[in-house]
């Protein structure tokens, strides 16, 4: 029989290669084939796609959470590393024999949706380069909006040094550094290390070019699966490889991919961007509200993946054109889903498990400062009803806010920056959306959500011990 | 190329069989290691190696136990083994009171190198004629022999 398995402890130091000991040698001594991939301070002795395909039983000896995606379709059977160390023949024989294993759900088991989400972590890995950027940059440019709104520029009456230099950090490099983080971002997904390079330099033609955030995307996505075929699926005799991969590797990548985008990609995005934006504007113009609510959803569809980017990104360039309305909404609808949830993690006890109940308590902090990925943990346990209730929230917030014409002069910081003076030109009505938000939010969340029974609580224990 | 024995070496070696607590353990274990320059401040290293117990007992088995801790109060990886007395406070997973201790302790940036030397000896000590010496010895030099043969073999 072949089993094979993961053994994994907090601190990664002792248990998780005890264990795999104990099973490895224990397994081996009662003729089975044996191997178990150790997720310690570093992952080592990795399975591949063929030893899970080929497994007899699967052992998972773990103290904590680790992904098991890998495994979907199969049965695993899951217990504590102490228990792995002290009884291995049982567990093995338990494993072997269907004794107390479940199945890993085979959702993404279909082959498209397999790519799409496949797709969707490339984009959420560049949006994980950039939020740095977002969150830092948005911030300082809002410090030196304390100075003055126009304390940045040298040729205005308030100039302020530091505000000048503030205003470089945050406008100038930190902003200026997002769309390539992303792109660069989106391409090491996909290809590695030897993606970085012409996944940055994709994105900073696409910055440079006018077809930004979303050339950016199309680029990294590019440049990732140019790359990853050049440095990863050509064979390459051995002796040549260390010279391929150090020069002919970047140097191909990085031009075609820069062709790519200079003559094939920059113009017609520019174009639709514009028209977009027109577009949008024009909407902007006749009715404020239809277009919060649109920013509210869009918000709130992904919780700071791309939709909810695209929008923000998009309100962001509206300030550069003078327009600061969006994004003040955009802040608002981005801040009130953690915050819903917090709220509604304390108004509706018995419908939240011990644990999300304490991390609600950590999203007060993550909405009053906009980072709406606080309120992922919670849609991913019950998509179904958590995402239309923040959107239904969200699309509250931004209504109220472009309806009542709320701009901000700062594009992120949430409440921090909203106690810096002259950044907001309508405080009070825009707390109003805010707080009309959250309340909505919390309580479309209360009714939709169904109590959490006896039955899942069980589970939950089942599969901690 | 970094061997267990740079991490371990006689003077943080200790036989004692008046220890019979885990308090006095670490209490031990901390003042040694304060005293060799190995970690900042005994108490907060007590403090690191008490909150990795309190997850899960690193108690293993056969009187053997490796309380551990990665802990920004410690200046270098070490490797302490002490020899005690029966704790009773302390048990393995099969009941049995712990008498010899791996202490393991390394700072909150660790080198890959450091970590891999501890994760084999993590292997060895599941490895019943390893343990046997380790029962037998008795001076610091005859616990540096064992630990060197093994690296060796």
């Amino acid at each position: 029989m072949k089993i094979i398995g993961i053994t994994a402890c907090p601190t990664g130091i002792a248990h998780t290669y005890m264990s795999a000991e104990k099973l490895e040698v224990t397994a081996t001594s009662l003729g089975h084939e044996a191997k178990f991939e150790t997720q310690g301070a570093k992952t080592e002795n990795i399975l591949t796609s063929e030893e899970i395909k080929s497994a007899d039983a699967i052992i998972l000896a773990v103290d904590k959470d680790i992904d098991t995606s890998r495994f979907s379709g199969r049965k695993i059977k899951r217990v504590s590393t102490g228990r792995a160390i002290k009884e291995p023949e049982k567990v093995i024989e338990e494993a072997l024999a269907n004794v107390g294993t479940f199945e890993v759900s085979a959702d993404d088991k279909n082959d498209s949706q397999e790519r799409k989400s496949g797709i969707y972590n490339h984009f959420m890995n560049g949006v994980n380069y950039m939020l740095p950027f977002v969150i830092a940059g948005g911030i300082i440019i809002a410090l030196s909006f304390a100075f003055g709104i126009t304390a940045s520029d040298p040729k205005s009456a308030d100039y302020n040094a530091l505000a000048g230099a503030l205003s470089t950090i945050g406008g100038g490099t930190a902003f200026a550094m997002m769309v390539p983080a992303l792109s660069a971002g989106i391409a090491s997904s996909i290809a590695g290390k030897a993606g970085f390079a012409p996944g940055i330099v994709a994105g900073l033609l696409a910055a440079n070019g006018g077809s930004g955030f979303l050339g950016g995307m199309i680029g990294g996505l590019l440049a990732g699966y140019l790359t990853d075929i050049l440095a990863n699926k050509i064979a390459i005799k051995k002796q040549f490889a260390a010279i391929y991969q150090l020069i002919v590797v970047p140097l191909v990548s990085i031009l075609v991919i820069g062709l790519a985008m200079v003559f094939l990609i920059d113009k017609p995005i520019a174009w639709v961007l514009d028209a977009l934006t027109s577009w949008l504007n024009g909407l902007g113009n006749t009715s404020g509200l239809m277009f919060g609510l649109l920013i509210g959803v869009m918000m709130a569809a992904d919780m700071g993946g791309p939709i909810n980017k695209s929008i923000s990104t998009f309100s962001i360039g509206l300030m550069s054109a003078g327009v600061n309305a969006p994004i003040a909404a955009c802040m608002a609808a981005g801040m009130t889903p953690p915050l819903g949830l917090a709220l509604a993690t304390i108004l509706f006890k018995n419908k939240f498990t011990k644990e999300e109940r304490t991390s609600g308590q950590s999203c007060w902090i993550l909405g009053a400062s906009y980072i709406t990925e606080g309120a992922i943990p919670f849609a991913v346990a019950d998509p179904i009803r958590v995402i239309p209730s923040l959107m239904l929230g969200s699309a509250t917030a931004a209504g109220i806010s472009m309806a009542a014409g709320v701009t901000s002069m700062a594009p992120h910081g949430g409440i921090w920056v909203m106690l810096i003076p002259n950044v907001m030109n309508n405080l009070p009505m825009y707390l109003l959306a805010i707080v009309a938000g959250t309340l909505v939010t919390a309580i479309a969340v209360g009714l939709l959500k169904k109590p959490i029974t006896v039955e899942d609580k069980k589970i939950i224990n089942e599969v901690e011990v | 190329m970094v061997k267990l024995d740079d991490l371990m070496m006689d003077d943080l070696v200790i036989f004692d069989e008046s220890i019979r607590s885990k308090d006095e353990l670490f209490e031990r274990l901390g003042q040694l290691l304060e005293e060799k320059q190995r970690v900042t401040k005994a108490k907060k290293v007590i403090k690191d190696l008490y909150l990795r117990e309190a997850e899960t007992s690193a108690g293993i088995e056969a009187g053997f136990g490796i309380p551990h801790a990665k802990s920004r109060a410690v200046l270098i990886p070490t490797v302490c083994f002490v020899h005690t007395g029966k704790m009773s406070d302390y048990v393995g997973m099969d009941g049995q009171m712990i008498e010899w201790v791996f202490a393991i302790l390394v700072p909150k940036k660790t080198s890959n190198i450091h970590l891999e030397i501890l994760s084999n000896l993590s292997r060895k000590l599941m490895n019943q004629t390893f343990r046997s010496q380790l029962k037998e010895a008795r001076s610091a030099i005859e616990v540096m022999d064992i630990i060197n043969r093994e690296e060796s073999s």
